[in-house]
C-alpha cells in the first residue's frame, strides 16, 4: 500500500478525521449530558409546580374561594400550560370561574410578551390562552397571525379569534380557509364546532359567490361545510347536486343532504356513471330513504363495483322498515350469486353490531 | 514475479481510492442527511405543542384499517391485537391474517377473541393464495380474522388489503406494539396533502419494556447486550436516517412494522410482491417508480413520533437471518425496480436514494468489511504499519461515533424515550461499543445474506425465535 508513512495525504487525512471526529462526538456528548440536565431540573420544578396549583385549579372550576400563593417568574410559563389544560376540557361556568384565577395572578402581560417574541411553542400557549380568555386587546396580531407560516399556529390563532367574537372572526377566518391549503380538515373542524350563526350565515354567502363564480376552492369550503349543523341544503349546493359532474364535488353534496325534501337529487344519482357517487348516493338513502327506495337499491345490489354492492346492501339494511327477516326474502328473490353474497356479509356484521 | 508486484501495488492503488472515495461519500451523506433530520424535526416538533392538548374528534377522521398479517406468532399475537383495541382513534377496524401458522395462532385467537365464522363477501383485487376462512369477533365488532393457505408475509398482506373496508390500510407486525396516539398521529399527513400515499412511523425496541394488558407500561433497556446494541442502530436508521431522506422526498423504505398506505395507490400497482422478502421496501420503491412513470403527484413521508414497539433479535442465529433477509430484501427491490434510477421522472428518488442505497446500503458492506480485512492482512504482512492500520480504524469508528451520538442528541432534543440517567449512560456507552465490532459484525452479516441472494436460496417468512418476556402474565 502507498501509505506507510505518517507523512502521506491519505494518513494525514485519517488522522484529521478521526481528531475531528472524535473532538465532535465529545462535544456532542457534552451536550446531551447537558441537555438531560436541564430537562431533569425542568421536570422537578414542573412536578412542583402541579402538586401546588392543581388543586387550587381545580377548586376554582368548583367555584369555591381560591387564595393563590404568589407566583414566581419562572412559575408563569408552567401555570398558562396547566391552566390551559384544564381549559380545554371545560365548557360553561367552570371556565369563567378558571378565567377569574388567571386575572387573579395577573399573568395577562405575560402572555401578551409570549405571544410578542416567545417560541413557536409558547406563542401557541399564548394564542391558545387568549381565545380561553376571550381578551379582544390582541385582535390585530391573531387576525395577522391567520397568514402565519406555521399551520399550527395560524390555525390556532384562527381557533382563538372564533372563541373571542365567532361573527367578527367570520370574515378573517374564512378568507384563511379559502387561502390556506395546508390546513388540516379534522382540525379546522374542531374549529368550527360551535359556529355562531352569522359565521355559518357568512359561510355560506362565501360558498355561494365561489359557486357562481365556479372557484377552485369551492369543494374544500363545501368539504367543511358538513362541519355545520344544518338542514335544508343551500341552493347553491341544490344546484351542484342537480347538474355538476364533479366527481370530488358530487359525492361531498350528496353527504350533506339531511333534508328528505332533498331526496329526489340524491335518487337521481343513483343512476350515476361514477360508481364513487352511486355509493354516496346509496349510503345516503340508506339514512333518509323508505320503502320505495327498495327497488333502485336492489338494483345496486348487481353492480360489478364490490363497493357500490356494499353500501346498497347497508342501505337496504338501514331503511326504517326493514328487519332481518325481510333481508332474506329479498335476498331469495336474487338470482345474482354476487348480490346475494352483499346480504348474506351486511346481515352478519348487522348481526355483530 | 516483478511484473506481478507491480500488478498487486497497482491494484491496491486502486483499491486505496475505491476505499477513500467511499469513506468520503457514505460520511458526507450520513452527514448531509443528519443535517436534513434536525432541519424536519425543528419544524415537525412545535406542532406537537398541539397534540399535548386534549384531543376532541371531529366525526372527519379518516378510517382505516389494520392488517396484522401473523404466522407462528402464538406467543405475542393476543398482547398485540389488545393494544391495537386500546387505540386512541374513533374509526378503525382490526384484520388478522393466519399465514398457515403452525403453532396455535389461530386456536389463541379464537379463543381469546371469540372469533365466528363471518360471510365476508371477498373482493379479489389482488391475486393471492386461497382463503380457507373469514371469522367475526363476538366481542369487538372492528376486530376481524382471515384464515389462509400458507403464502408468505406479502401475500398475507395482499389477502388482508382485499379483505380491508377503508380506503386506508395499515401494516402492523404481529409482535408490535402500537402506542394508543400513535394511529391518530401517523394519518395526520393523509388529512394535509391529498397527494400522500403512504406513511412511515417509526420502531422502536420492546426488549426489556413491559406490556400489561395491551399497553406500554414501562419503558426501559434491554438486558440483553445484542438486543441493547440495537437500540442505537434504530436510532440512526429512523431518527436521521428515514427523516433526512423523508424531507427530500426521497423515502425507499416504509417498515412493514408500521405504516400506512392509500389502498387505491398500492392496488394500482399490483400490491405487495409475493416472491420477495422485503415486500415493505419493494413496495416503496415499486410505487416509487410506477407513480413516476405514470406522472402521478405524490408524496412518501416518514413520521418520528407514531411509534410501534417491536421484539429484536436477542441471539446471533436470529439476528443473521433477519439482517440476511433484509440484504435480500434490499437486492431484490433496487434490482426489480432499477428503471427508477435511470428514469427521466427519477427526481430525487430515482437518482439520489436510490444510487445511495445502491453503493452504500447494498455493497457497502462489502467495500467495509474488505477493506477491514486488506488493512489488518496488510498490517500482518508488514506492508503497513499498525500505527497507520490503528489510525484508519479511529477515523472510521470516529465518524460511526459521531453520527451515533448526533442520533442521540435528536433524541434528546425531541422524545428522550429513556429518560433514566442511568438509561442515558448505557445508550452513550453503546453508542462507542457499537461502533467497536457490532457494525462490523452487521457488515459480515449483510453480505452473507448478500451471498444467499447471489445464489438464490430461498427465503421464508421471517420466523424469529420470541421470548415475549416483555409481556406480563394476563
Amino acid at each position: 500500500m502507498a501509505f506507510d508513512a505518517l507523512s502521506e495525504p491519505q494518513v494525514r487525512f485519517a488522522i484529521g478525521t478521526a481528531a475531528a471526529s472524535l473532538g465532535a462526538a465529545v462535544l456532542v456528548s457534552v451536550q446531551v449530558i447537558w441537555l438531560r440536565a436541564r430537562l431533569a431540573l425542568q421536570e422537578h420544578r414542573s412536578a412542583l409546580f402541579v402538586n401546588t396549583w392543581k388543586p387550587l385549579m381545580i377548586d376554582a372550576i368548583a367555584g369555591d374561594p381560591v387564595s393563590p400563593p404568589p407566583l414566581l417568574p419562572r412559575q408563569r410559563r408552567s401555570f398558562v400550560q396547566l391552566w390551559v389544560h384544564f381549559q380545554e376540557t371545560l365548557r360553561g361556568s367552570a371556565k369563567k370561574s378558571l378565567n377569574q384565577l388567571f386575572i387573579e395572578v395577573n399573568l395577562q402581560a405575560y402572555v401578551h410578551k409570549m405571544l410578542a417574541g416567545g417560541a413557536m411553542d409558547a406563542r401557541l400557549l399564548a394564542v391558545t390562552a387568549l381565545g380561553h380568555l376571550g381578551d379582544r386587546s390582541e385582535w390585530a396580531t391573531l387576525v395577522g397571525l391567520l397568514r402565519h407560516p406555521s399551520p399550527a399556529l395560524s390555525l390556532v390563532a384562527a381557533r382563538a379569534l372564533c372563541m373571542i367574537d365567532a361573527s367578527r372572526a367570520a370574515e378573517p377566518v374564512i378568507s384563511a380557509i379559502i387561502a390556506r391549503r395546508d390546513w388540516p380538515h379534522t382540525r379546522l373542524a374542531n374549529v368550527l364546532r360551535e359556529p355562531a350563526p352569522e359565521f355559518i350565515r357568512t359561510y355560506i354567502q362565501r360558498m355561494e359567490q365561489a359557486a357562481t363564480e365556479g372557484a377552485p376552492y369551492l369543494p374544500r369550503l363545501v368539504r367543511l361545510f358538513e362541519t355545520f349543523s344544518h338542514n335544508r341544503l343551500p341552493s347553491c349546493l341544490r344546484n351542484m347536486l342537480a347538474t355538476s359532474n364533479d366527481l370530488h364535488l358530487v359525492p361531498i353534496c350528496l353527504r350533506l343532504v339531511r333534508d328528505p325534501q332533498d331526496l329526489d337529487l340524491v335518487r337521481q344519482r343513483l343512476d350515476d356513471p361514477h360508481w364513487q357517487v352511486q355509493v354516496q348516493a346509496a349510503t345516503q338513502l340508506g339514512k333518509l330513504g323508505g320503502p320505495d327506495d327498495v327497488a333502485a337499491l336492489m338494483r345496486l345490489l348487481s353492480s360489478r363495483e364490490w363497493w357500490v354492492r356494499y353500501r346498497a346492501a347497508r342501505a337496504l339494511q338501514e331503511l326504517p322498515h326493514m328487519d332481518p327477516g325481510l333481508m332474506q326474502e329479498l335476498r331469495a328473490g336474487l338470482d345474482d350469486p354476487f348480490a346475494r353474497d352483499m346480504i348474506t356479509h351486511v346481515l352478519a356484521e348487522g348481526a355483530v353490531a | 514475479m516483478t511484473v506481478l508486484a507491480l500488478d498487486w501495488s497497482a491494484a491496491l492503488a486502486t483499491l486505496e481510492w475505491v476505499f477513500l472515495l467511499y469513506f468520503v461519500g457514505i460520511n458526507t451523506g450520513y452527514m448531509c442527511l443528519t443535517f436534513v433530520a434536525f432541519q424536519n424535526m425543528r419544524g415537525y416538533l412545535p406542532r406537537r405543542a398541539l397534540d399535548a392538548l386534549p384531543q376532541v374528534y371531529s366525526g372527519h377522521e379518516l378510517p382505516v384499517s389494520i392488517l396484522v398479517p401473523a404466522y407462528n406468532e402464538e406467543a405475542t399475537i393476543v398482547a398485540t391485537v389488545k393494544s391495537m383495541l386500546q387505540l386512541d382513534y374513533p374509526h378503525f377496524e382490526i384484520i388478522v391474517v393466519n399465514d398457515a401458522s403452525k403453532d396455535g395462532t389461530l386456536e389463541v385467537l379464537k379463543r381469546e377473541f371469540d372469533f365466528h365464522d363471518f360471510p365476508l363477501a371477498y373482493r379479489n383485487s389482488l391475486q393471492t393464495s386461497p382463503v380457507r376462512g373469514f371469522y367475526q369477533s363476538a366481542r369487538y365488532d372492528n376486530l376481524r380474522l382471515v384464515d389462509k393457505e400458507n403464502g408468505g408475509k406479502a401475500d398475507a398482506l395482499n389477502v388482508g388489503i382485499n379483505t380491508a373496508r377503508y380506503p386506508l390500510f395499515c401494516v402492523v407486525d404481529a409482535d408490535s406494539i402500537l402506542e394508543r396516539h400513535s394511529i391518530n398521529r401517523i394519518l395526520y399527513p393523509f388529512l394535509e396533502d391529498q397527494r400522500v400515499v403512504a406513511v412511515g412511523g417509526t420502531i422502536r425496541l420492546a426488549n426489556g419494556c413491559n406490556v400489561s394488558q395491551g399497553f406500554l407500561s414501562r419503558v426501559d433497556l434491554p438486558k440483553n447486550p445484542l438486543a441493547l446494541l440495537q437500540v442505537v442502530e434504530y436510532l440512526r436508521a429512523f431518527l436521521f436516517g428515514r427523516l433526512g431522506w423523508s424531507a427530500m422526498g426521497a423515502l425507499l423504505i416504509i417498515s412493514g412494522a408500521f405504516g400506512v398506505f392509500r389502498r387505491e395507490a398500492v392496488v394500482s400497482v399490483g400490491g405487495f410482491r409475493r416472491d420477495t422478502v422485503g415486500e415493505d421496501m419493494e413496495l416503496v420503491v415499486r410505487m416509487h417508480r410506477v407513480l413516476r412513470e405514470q406522472g402521478r403527484p405524490y408524496r412518501m413521508v416518514f413520521l418520528p413520533d407514531p411509534v410501534a414497539w417491536t421484539e429484536v433479535p436477542e441471539d446471533l442465529r436470529t439476528l443473521k437471518n433477519q439482517r440476511s433477509r433484509w440484504q435480500r430484501g434490499l437486492a431484490e427491490s433496487l434490482l426489480w425496480n432499477w428503471r427508477l434510477m435511470f428514469s427521466r421522472n427519477g427526481g430525487t428518488p430515482g437518482w439520489v436514494a436510490f444510487p445511495f442505497m445502491l453503493v452504500f446500503e447494498l455493497f457497502g458492506p462489502v467495500i467495509e468489511v474488505t477493506g477491514f480485512v486488506l488493512l489488518l492482512v496488510l498490517a500482518l504482512a508488514g506492508a503497513i504499519s499498525w500505527q497507520v492500520l490503528g489510525i484508519f480504524f479511529g477515523a472510521t469508528v470516529g465518524m460511526g461515533l459521531l453520527i451515533s451520538l448526533t442520533c442521540l442528541l435528536l433524541e434528546e432534543l425531541s422524545f428522550h424515550v429513556y429518560q433514566r440517567p442511568r438509561q442515558l449512560a448505557i445508550l452513550m456507552g453503546m453508542c462507542v461499543v457499537e461502533n467497536l465490532g457490532f457494525r462490523q459484525l452487521s457488515s459480515v452479516l449483510r453480505i452473507w445474506g448478500l451471498l444467499k441472494w447471489i445464489f438464490q436460496r430461498q427465503a421464508q417468512w421471517g420466523e424469529m425465535r420470541r421470548k415475549a418476556n416483555w409481556q406480563q402474565p394476563r
